[in-house]
C-alpha cells in the first residue's frame, strides 16, 4: 500500500502507454528515443574505454579504439596495482567520502535552512558573505600556510575533510530547495513550540530527500576526487587517497614521456601510458557507479506546490 | 504558497540585538558555516596582496617587495587581452546556455518517461562521461575528427564531401567544444533539475490533466515555470566565474595549436603560455584578481536583474 | 513539546561539529616533530643530521634500500640521513614555493634556469656556493668539477657566482633516428646513412604502408624534422659563427642571436622577431631563413609526416606499436625502444640512423657544445651554515669515487646493476627492470667524470652516446658561459604576445602551413605593428646586450689566456677532404 503511494508520487505518467492519447504516445516515443540515443552516446565511449583499458598498449595505438581488439592485455592494471597502497587508498577514499559527505550535509543543511527562513533579517547579507567567497580567493600560499602551519593538519586524514566541508554552491542549491517548502509547515510547527533544530531535522530534511541526495552526490564526488590535498599536505603514504595515487601515476607518465629520452638511464621501462590513463578512469569510477543508482531511490516526490506562481 | 506573504505572528523588532535575540537559534544554525568561511575563505584572502608583490616565498606575504600594479601590466600589454577576455566570456556563455538547455531537456524527458529499470539505467549511464578525463576525451576527439582516418571525415567522404581538416579550422571549434561539454556534462547537470522536478507536487499535473492539458502543455505550463528559480540560481552562480576559462578542457584539446587560437584561446590558456617559464606567483595572482573582479561586477548586475524578476532566486 | 530539550539537542549537535574540527587540529601533531635527535656516537664526532631534499618526479623504486645502504656505509664519515621528497614535475616549483612560504625545512632542492632558479637567485633565496669549489677541503668536488666546467655555470648579477651544483653529462644531445630494419630490407633499400637514403626509406613507407606514419614527431616539434634537416649542412652553421653570429638560449624556448665582432655585441635578434630585425646582420643572414621549414612542408606534402602532427603526444609509443616507421629519440633509450618494439611487432628489426653528418664522419671540433648545465641542486638561504657544510660534504662524498657515485645513480652493486670495468654496466641476470632502482640521475648525480655505458648495445648506438660526451667532437662556443638573467625584464618577457608569436613560429616547423612564407610574413607583420611588443623586445634586447658584454669581456681575457680559437669553414673543409 505504502509502496504504491510512493510510486504514484514519482510517476509522472500514471497512465499505461496503451491508454494514452495519440499525442502523448508520440511524446513518449520521441523522448524515449532521444534519451536512448543520448545514453548510447554516453555509454559507447565508456565501453570503448573499458575495452581499451584491457587492450595491449601497442595494439591500441596501432588500431585505435575497437570493440574487439586483436590483442588483450592487463598490463595497465598491473602497472596501477603495482603500487601495493591501492587497497588502502581505497579505504582512505571511502572513509573521506562517507565521513566528509555526512559532515558536509549537516552543516550545509543548517546554513541553508537559516538562509531560507524569511524572518531572518540579515539573510541576504549573510548570503552575500558566502557568495563573495566563491568569487575571490587568496590563492594557494595563504591557504597552505594556514592549513600546514597554523591548523597543523599535515599528515592528518582530516585535511581532506575540514577544508572542504562547505561548498557555498551546494548551500545555495539547498536553500532554493528549502524555499519551496511551504512556510506554513514551519510556522505551524513553531506555533506548537517546536525548536528550530527540530523543524530542520524532523520536518525540512525528510521533505528534501531528492535535494539532499543530489547535494550529497556532489559532495561525495568532490571528496572522492580529492588529490591536491594529498600532494600538498600528506607525506605519509598510508594516508594517500586513491585519486592521488592515480594522479601521480598519470602526471609522472606525462613527464616521463617528455624527458625519458634525454634523462633516464638506459633500460628504463616506459609504462603503457595510454591504457593506464584509461584504466585509471575505470578504477576510480567504480564506487561512484554504484552510488548513483543507490541515491536514485531518494528521488521521490516532494511538496513543491506548483501552479501558484506559474 | 511561497515564502512571501508569510503571516508572521511575532512583532518585528528592529535593531541588531533585537534581531539576534529573536532569531537566536536560526543564527546559531549558520554559525558553523560562517566560522568555516571566515577561517578557510576570508583569512586566506590576505593572499590577494601577492598580486601586488614581487613575491618571495622566503620573505613571505608580509616581507615581499610591493611593486604596485606591475603584475597586472604584462596581461594588458598584450594586444590580445580584449579578444581573449571576449573569447572567455563568449565560450562560457555558450557553455552555460547550451548546457542548461540540454540538462533541462534531459531532466524533463527522463521524468516524463516515468520510473522503470530502463530509464534508471539510462539515467546512470548519462553521468559516465563526467568521469572520463579530458586527456581521454582528447584521444576520442582525435578518433572522431582526425584528418587522416577520423570517423567524421570518413562519413563526409562516404557522402561525397571534401574532408575537413578540423585541427586547422578555428571556426568549428566553438561547436566542437560545446558538443564535448554537453556530452560530458549534460547528464550530470540534469541531476539537479531532476531533483527539482520530482519535488513538484503530482497533484498539480493531475489537475491539469483533468482539465484536458496535453503532456507538452504540462511541460511548458507547469514543469518549466517551476524550474525557473533553479535555472536563475544556477546561472547566477556560474556568472561569478564566467571569466575563468576551462583550462583543463581547452588546453588538453587545443594545446599550443596556434591555428585555433582565434576562437579557442581563453584568459587561462593565454596566461599559462606567457608565464609558464617564469611561473611568477604575483603575475598569476594578478590575473586571477582581474578575472574575479570583472566577474564580481557582472554578478552584481545580474543579481539585481534577478531580484527584479524572481526575488527568491536572487543570491543576495 | 519541551523547548528546553531541543535547546540541548541543538547545542549538542553544534558541539559535536566543533569537537570534530578541534580534534582534527590535533591529528597531525606528532608528525611535525621529525627534528633530528640522533646522537653523536659516530666516530667522526659529527652530530647526526637529517637532510631533506626536494626533487621532482616519482619516488624511485628501492630508494629506501639505497638510502639505508648509504647510511650504513657513511655512518662514520658523514653521519647523516637523507630524506627525499618527490612531487610531480608539473607541481614541483609551486610546491617548493609553498614549503618555503610556510617556513618548512627545505635543506636542498632541485632547480634550474627553466624553473625558478633565476628569479630565486635575484631574490637572494639561494646560497652562494662558490667557496666550496676548487677548495682542497672538498677534494671530490675539486676533481669532479674542473675550472672549465664551472666557468660555464656561473650566475648572479656579475655572472661570477656558483648558485648551484651543476648536473650534466654530455656536451650535446645524443639523438638519433630509429628506423625499422625489417621494412627497409623488405623494400630492397640500402642501409640508411644519410638524408638521401633516409628520404628513400620514408618514400618507400608512403608507397607501401599507407596505414603507417613514416616519421613520427611530437606536437611541440621537439626531436622533430627540424633537428634532422638543420644539421645537414654543417658548413652553414660554421659559416654563420664565422660571420660573428652566435645563438644563445635565454629562457626555455627563447633564443637570441647575437652579432658579435671582436667580443663586442653589434646587434641582437630574439626568436619571434620579424624579418626586418635582421637588417643589421651581415648578408645572407639579414633575412629570415625558412629553408628548413620549407623542407618540412615538403615532407608533410609527401606524406612523410602525419596530417594531425599537432595532436601527437607520444612519438615513442607510436613507433613501438608499429604505427610509425621512424622517430627520433635519445640514444640511451635504444634498449627500451627495442624491447617495446619487438614485443608488439613480430619480426620487427630496429636500426638507427645517425642523422648528424659531423659525427657520422668522425669530424672533430666542429659541433657546438660545452659543459653548460641546465640542471642544478640549490641550497636555500634558510639552511644553516653548518648544515650547508654538511650537505656539501655529502656531494663531495658522492663525487669522490665512482663507487659512491654509482650507489645513487645505479643502486646497489650486484643487486641493481653490475659495474663492468671503468665505464660500463650491465644488469644482473633475471633482474626485473620494472621494479629495479631507477633514480633520475639528472637531478642529483650526473657528472661528466662518472659515465657508464650499457654493455651489449650495438656499436653505432654506443658511438652516438660516446660522441655526445666526447670533448673532441665539440668546440666551446663563444657564449657557452653566458647565463641570461631574465629577471630584470620579466614583465617584458611575460608579454603574452611574445609567447603567442613564438608558439606560432614554432608551429612553422611542423609543416602544417601550406604557405610557410605567407604565415611567417603574417606573424612578422603582426609583431611589427605591435608597438608594445616592439618596446618590450627592445628592452629585452638591451638587457641581453648589457649582460652579454659583461660576459664577453671576461671571455676575452679567458680566450686570450687559453689561446682559444673558433672553427672556420676552411677547417671543416680540410677535415672533410682528408
Amino acid at each position: 500500500m505504502a509502496k504504491k503511494e510512493k510510486e504514484s508520487q514519482t510517476l509522472r505518467t500514471t497512465q499505461p502507454f496503451h491508454l494514452m492519447s495519440r499525442g502523448d504516445k508520440m511524446v513518449t516515443i520521441v523522448f524515449g528515443t532521444v534519451i536512448t540515443l543520448f545514453s548510447v552516446a554516453c555509454l559507447m565511449p565508456f565501453i570503448l574505454v573499458v575495452i581499451a583499458s584491457f587492450t595491449d598498449e601497442a595494439t591500441l595505438v596501432r588500431e585505435g579504439y575497437r570493440f574487439i581488439p586483436s590483442q588483450w592485455s592487463i598490463e595497465a592494471y598491473k602497472a596501477i596495482f603495482r603500487s601495493d597502497t591501492i587497497p588502502r587508498a581505497y579505504a582512505i577514499s571511502i572513509f573521506v567520502t562517507v565521513v566528509g559527505t555526512v559532515m558536509s550535509l549537516i552543516i550545509t543543511a543548517m546554513g541553508a535552512y537559516t538562509l531560507s527562513c524569511t524572518q531572518v533579517k540579515y539573510r541576504n547579507k549573510i548570503a552575500f558573505f558566502f557568495y563573495f567567497t566563491m568569487l575571490f580567493n587568496g590563492g594557494m600560499v595563504p591557504t597552505y600556510i594556514l592549513i600546514s602551519k597554523y591548523l597543523n593538519l599535515r599528515d592528518s586524514i582530516w585535511v581532506y575533510i575540514i577544508p572542504a566541508l562547505l561548498n557555498p554552491w551546494n548551500m545555495f542549491m539547498l536553500r532554493n530547495f528549502f524555499n519551496d517548502i511551504p512556510e506554513a509547515l514551519k510556522e505551524s510547527a513553531r506555533l506548537e513550540g517546536a525548536h528550530e533544530w527540530l523543524i530542520l531535522f524532523r520536518i525540512i530534511l525528510p521533505l528534501s530527500l531528492p535535494a539532499l541526495a543530489t547535494i550529497g552526490l556532489f559532495y561525495a564526488l568532490n571528496y572522492w576526487n580529492a588529490w591536491m590535498e594529498a600532494m600538498l599536505y600528506i607525506d605519509d603514504e598510508k594516508l594517500y587517497t586513491l585519486q592521488y595515487i592515480i594522479m601521480k601515476i598519470i602526471r609522472n607518465i606525462n613527464s616521463a614521456t617528455q624527458i625519458a629520452g634525454e634523462g633516464a638511464a638506459a633500460g628504463t621501462v616506459v609504462p603503457p601510458s595510454y591504457t593506464i590513463r584509461l584504466a585509471t578512469a575505470i578504477v576510480t569510477i567504480g564506487p561512484i557507479v554504484f552510488l548513483y543508482p543507490f541515491l536514485q531511490k531518494y528521488f521521490v516526490g516532494g511538496l513543491k506546490v506548483g501552479g501558484v506562481k506559474g | 504558497m511561497k515564502n512571501e506573504a508569510v503571516p508572521v505572528m511575532r512583532k518585528k523588532k528592529t535593531g541588531f540585538f533585537g534581531e539576534m535575540r529573536q532569531n537566536f537559534w536560526l543564527y546559531m544554525l549558520i554559525v558553523p558555516c560562517i566560522l568555516f568561511a571566515i577561517i578557510f575563505k576570508y583569512l586566506p584572502m590576505v593572499g590577494i596582496v601577492i598580486a601586488f608583490q614581487d613575491y618571495n616565498p622566503i620573505k613571505g606575504m608580509f616581507g615581499s617587495e610591493f611593486v604596485g600594479l606591475d603584475n597586472f601590466k604584462y596581461f594588458f600589454r598584450g594586444s590580445q587581452w580584449l579578444q581573449i577576455t571576449f573569447n572567455t566570456l563568449y565560450l562560457n556563455v555558450l557553455f552555460i546556455v547550451t548546457g542548461t538547455i540540454a540538462s533541462i531537456a534531459i531532466a524533463i524527458m527522463i521524468t516524463e518517461l516515468g520510473k522503470n529499470w530502463f530509464v534508471r539505467l539510462n539515467q546512470s549511464v548519462m553521468i559516465f562521461p563526467n568521469f572520463i578525463s579530458y586527456a581521454v576525451v582528447a584521444m576520442f576527439a582525435q578518433a572522431f575528427i582526425g584528418s587522416d582516418d577520423g570517423y567524421v571525415n570518413q562519413w563526409i567522404e562516404m557522402f561525397g564531401g571534401t574532408p575537413i581538416s578540423f585541427y586547422s579550422e578555428p571556426g568549428v571549434w566553438p561547436l566542437i567544444l560545446v558538443i564535448i561539454r554537453i556530452w560530458k556534462g549534460a547528464g550530470y547537470g540534469a541531476i539537479v533539475y531532476m531533483a527539482a522536478i520530482v519535488g513538484i507536487d503530482n497533484g498539480v499535473y493531475e489537475a491539469a490533466r483533468i482539465d484536458g492539458a496535453s503532456r507538452m502543455q504540462t511541460i511548458f505550463r507547469i514543469t518549466l515555470p517551476m524550474l525557473k528559480d533553479t535555472v536563475i540560481l544556477l546561472t547566477l552562480l556560474s556568472v561569478g566565474n564566467i571569466f575563468y576559462g576551462d583550462f583543463g578542457m581547452i588546453y588538453t584539446l587545443v594545446g599550443d595549436n596556434s591555428m585555433l587560437f582565434e576562437t579557442t584561446d581563453v584568459i587561462d590558456t593565454y596566461v599559462f603560455r606567457s608565464i609558464r617559464t617564469s611561473g611568477s606567483m604575483g603575475m598569476s595572482a594578478a590575473v586571477g584578481l582581474y578575472q574575479s573582479l570583472i566577474g564580481f561586477f557582472l554578478v552584481i548586475g545580474v543579481n539585481a536583474l534577478a531580484k527584479k524578476f524572481s526575488p527568491e532566486s536572487a543570491i543576495f | 513539546m519541551n523547548k528546553k530539550i531541543f535547546n540541548r539537542f541543538g547545542a549538542a549537535a553544534l558541539a559535536a561539529i566543533m569537537a570534530a574540527s578541534v580534534l582534527s587540529g590535533c591529528g597531525g601533531d606528532d608528525s611535525s616533530s621529525t627534528a633530528s635527535s640522533g646522537g653523536t656516537d659516530a666516530a667522526s664526532g659529527k652530530e647526526h643530521l637529517d637532510i631533506t631534499c626536494y626533487l621532482f618526479g616519482d619516488k624511485p623504486n628501492q630508494i629506501d634500500d639505497v638510502l639505508a645502504e648509504f647510511e650504513k656505509r657513511t655512518a662514520d664519515e658523514l653521519n647523516m640521513s637523507l630524506e627525499f621528497n618527490w612531487a610531480p614535475q608539473s607541481d614541483y616549483t609551486n610546491n617548493i614555493k609553498l614549503k618555503l612560504s610556510a617556513g618548512e625545512e627545505v635543506d636542498m632542492c632541485f632547480d634550474a634556469p627553466w624553473m625558478n632558479m633565476n628569479t630565486f637567485i635575484m631574490q637572494g633565496n639561494y646560497q652562494d656556493l662558490t667557496s666550496y669549489f676548487h677548495n682542497p677541503e672538498y677534494p671530490g668536488l675539486e676533481a669532479a668539477f674542473s675550472e672549465e666546467f664551472m666557468s660555464n655555470n656561473l650566475m648572479g648579477e656579475n655572472g661570477d657566482t656558483v648558485y648551484g651544483i651543476p648536473l650534466t653529462q654530455s656536451f650535446g644531445e645524443g639523438g638519433m633516428v630509429f628506423i625499422r630494419g625489417d621494412l627497409r630490407k623488405k623494400y630492397g633499400l640500402d642501409p640508411v646513412t644519410d638524408l638521401e637514403s633516409y628520404e628513400a626509406y620514408l618514400q618507400a613507407i608512403v608507397d607501401n604502408e599507407p596505414s603507417m606514419i613514416p616519421f613520427v614527431m611530437k606536437k611541440n616539434g621537439s626531436y622533430g624534422a627540424a633537428s634532422i634537416i638543420d644539421v645537414q649542412d654543417p658548413a652553414k652553421g660554421i659559416a654563420k659563427l664565422e660571420a660573428g653570429l652566435w645563438d644563445v638560449k635565454l629562457a626555455a624556448g627563447i633564443v637570441a642571436t647575437l652579432y658579435i665582432q671582436d667580443y663586442k655585441v653589434i646587434d641582437c635578434v630574439i626568436s619571434g622577431e620579424p624579418s626586418s630585425a635582421y637588417a643589421n646582420f651581415p648578408a645572407p643572414y639579414n633575412q629570415t631563413d625558412l629553408t628548413t621549414q620549407k623542407k618540412i612542408r615538403e615532407w608533410y606534402e609527401k606524406g612523410y609526416i602525419e596530417k594531425d602532427v599537432i595532436t601527437r603526444e607520444d612519438a615513442q609509443a607510436t613507433f613501438t606499436s608499429g604505427k610509425g616507421a621512424s622517430f627520433m629519440w635519445g640514444a640511451p633509450q635504444y634498449n627500451s625502444v627495442l624491447s617495446a618494439l619487438t614485443q608488439s611487432v613480430e619480426g620487427a628489426e630496429l636500426e638507427v640512423y645517425n642523422y648528424d653528418p659531423l659525427t657520422a664522419q668522425d669530424i672533430t671540433g666542429m659541433k657546438k657544445g660545452a659543459y653548460t648545465a641546465w640542471n642544478f641542486i640549490c641550497i636555500p638561504v634558510t639552511t644553516s651554515e653548518e648544515k650547508t657544510d654538511r650537505i656539501m660534504e655529502f656531494f663531495d662524498w658522492i663525487f669522490s669515487s665512482s663507487e659512491n657515485h654509482d650507489l645513487f645513480e645505479w643502486g646497489i652493486e650486484g643487486k641493481n646493476f653490475v659495474a663492468v670495468g671503468e665505464d660500463q654496466y650491465e644488469y644482473p641476470e633475471g633482474l626485473d627492470l620494472t621494479t629495479n632502482y631507477n633514480f633520475p640521475g639528472y637531478e642529483l648525480t650526473w657528472n661528466p667524470n662518472f659515465i657508464r655505458y650499457p654493455v651489449g648495445y650495438p656499436d653505432d648506438v654506443l658511438q652516438i652516446m660516446k660522441n655526445a660526451n666526447n670533448p673532441d667532437v665539440y668546440y666551446d662556443p663563444l657564449l657557452s658561459g653566458f647565463r641570461f638573467n631574465g629577471d630584470p625584464v620579466k614583465n617584458q618577457l611575460a608579454n603574452p604576445d611574445f609567447a603567442t608569436a613564438k608558439t606560432r613560429r614554432d608551429n612553422l616547423s611542423l609543416g602544417i602551413f601550406e604557405d610557410v612564407e605567407a604565415e611567417s610574413a603574417a606573424i612578422d607583420e603582426e609583431v611589427a605593428n605591435n608597438k608594445t611588443l616592439q618596446e618590450d623586445i627592445a628592452a629585452i634586447k638591451e638587457e641581453v646586450i648589457k649582460q652579454a658584454e659583461v660576459y664577453l669581456e671576461k671571455r676575452k681575457a679567458q680566450d686570450e689566456a687559453n689561446g682559444t680559437t673558433y672553427p672556420t669553414v676552411a677547417d671543416l673543409e680540410a677535415q672533410l677532404n682528408s
